[in-house]
């Protein structure tokens, strides 16, 4: 909850920041707007450092996009999650791969020689993984028979799920060519495999799940590098699209 | 514009957080009861109710689970962490110092099958090939003859077992 709150106090001062930016605008219309075409690549810095400070979980993703258009990207992450799922009646590990591939729409504006973005992006999202039930209790409200904790691993291996997703992303370019971007992620199940007799109750890259719900929710704080390919000239004047 | 759809998603995914769906509701379908229907044994067809009847476990440190009621039909829980349980059916007639109860022994036999709910629930056991026995005392015992009507103990909607009496 705490790194939510400081997630919303960045996401509205970038947005201040941008508000601001956009005063002034359209005036110059004789210098031509340079706008970069590349490949960025970055990693996300959250899954890092929840590593090294949430006990049961490690995790990592890379993130690449391509842009396609002035307004498209081609986005991909690939990652990488390990977690442990502890409930009062239930305890299991969960531990794979994914990777969610898509597209982003850059919403943003930029000012003369800008390049930040709000991006409005889809995803589709597909994870491989493994889960375990560690231990397990007979739910109960009889105090003749106290259920026991019952410790029998079972392991179900190669489960795979399918989910959409769609995420919204800020980036802000702190030095050239270095991003700062910061993102919400809403997700959607599509399919998964049903381990037999028991559930899953963490997707890698869907994070945690719901009994009631195919909704999943997720966040990320990427800091990442734009390799510049070619260059493009636009006059503000032939820009109306 | 786009501020606004932000601050309606962050604040959607705030509120996403702190759903609850970590206690397992009421209603929810858990480990069923044995249900039992007490009929007359002189006529087979017939419900007949026991005049106050005491139910608890026959172990060390025993629980009662009904104490001196008047019923023709009970739903008693089996151990989930064992393939027996043990219970006294107790009758007791006459009031006061005339007070006689007869303690019949019985013992039910199965075998578990621990079935996934959700995580809020956890697990719930089924109970199947359901055998009971019946402490033999002669003449001394009060229920007269068992008959199991479903041995496989999966919901509490029908009776599992008739004791005749």
């Amino acid at each position: 909850m705490k790194n939510k709150l400081t997630l919303l106090f960045f996401i509205s001062l970038l947005f201040c920041a941008s508000l601001n930016a956009q005063k002034g605008n359209k005036q110059n219309d004789t210098i031509p707007k340079i706008e970069k075409y590349g490949i960025r690549v970055g990693i996300d810095i959250a899954k890092p450092i929840r590593t090294l400070i949430e006990n049961g979980y490690s995790g990592f993703e890379i993130s690449g996009d391509f842009r396609v258009t002035k307004r498209f990207y081609a986005a991909v992450e690939l990652g990488n999650e390990k977690k442990d799922w502890i409930e009062p009646y239930v305890s299991a590990k969960t531990s794979g791969s994914y990777a969610k591939i898509g597209f982003d729409f850059n919403a943003y504006e930029n000012w003369l020689g800008m390049t930040n973005s709000i991006n409005l992006g889809l995803r589709y999202g597909f994870s491989s993984f493994n889960q375990e039930l560690l231990s397990y209790k007979i739910y109960t409200n009889n105090p003749a028979f106290p259920s026991q904790v019952i410790t029998n691993p079972q392991e179900f291996g190669g489960l795979t799920a399918h989910w959409a997703e769609f995420i919204l992303s800020v980036k802000t370019e702190v030095a050239k060519n270095l991003y700062l971007s910061i993102n919400a992620q809403l997700k959607r199940k599509i399919t998964e495999d049903q381990p037999e007799n028991f559930d899953n109750l963490y997707i890698p890259g869907f994070h945690r799940t719901y009994d009631y719900s195919k909704f999943g929710v997720g966040y990320g704080y990427s800091i990442s590098y734009m390799i510049p390919i070619f260059k493009k000239a636009t006059y503000p004047k032939s820009e109306e699209e | 514009m786009f501020k606004r759809i932000v601050v309606l998603i962050l604040l959607m995914l705030a509120f996403k957080g702190c759903t609850r769906d970590d206690l397992c509701p009421e209603g929810t379908a858990t480990t069923p009861n044995l249900v039992i229907r007490f009929n007359n044994i002189d006529n087979e067809s017939q419900y007949k109710k026991v005049v106050k009847l005491t139910v608890e476990t026959d172990y060390e440190d025993s629980t009662t689970i009904l104490s001196l009621i008047e019923t023709d039909s009970i739903a008693i829980p089996l151990n989930v962490n064992s393939d027996t349980t043990k219970y006294r059916f107790i009758r007791t007639t006459g009031t006061g110092d005339d007070a006689v109860s007869n303690v019949d022994k019985l013992m039910f036999v199965y075998n578990r099958k621990d079935i996934y709910i959700n995580r809020a629930c956890g697990f719930s056991t089924e109970f199947e090939s359901l055998d009971i026995t019946l402490e033999d005392e002669g003449s001394n015992n009060w229920i007269k003859g068992i008959q199991i009507k479903r041995d496989t103990i999966v919901d509490e909607k029908q009776a599992h077992l008739t004791i005749f009496h």
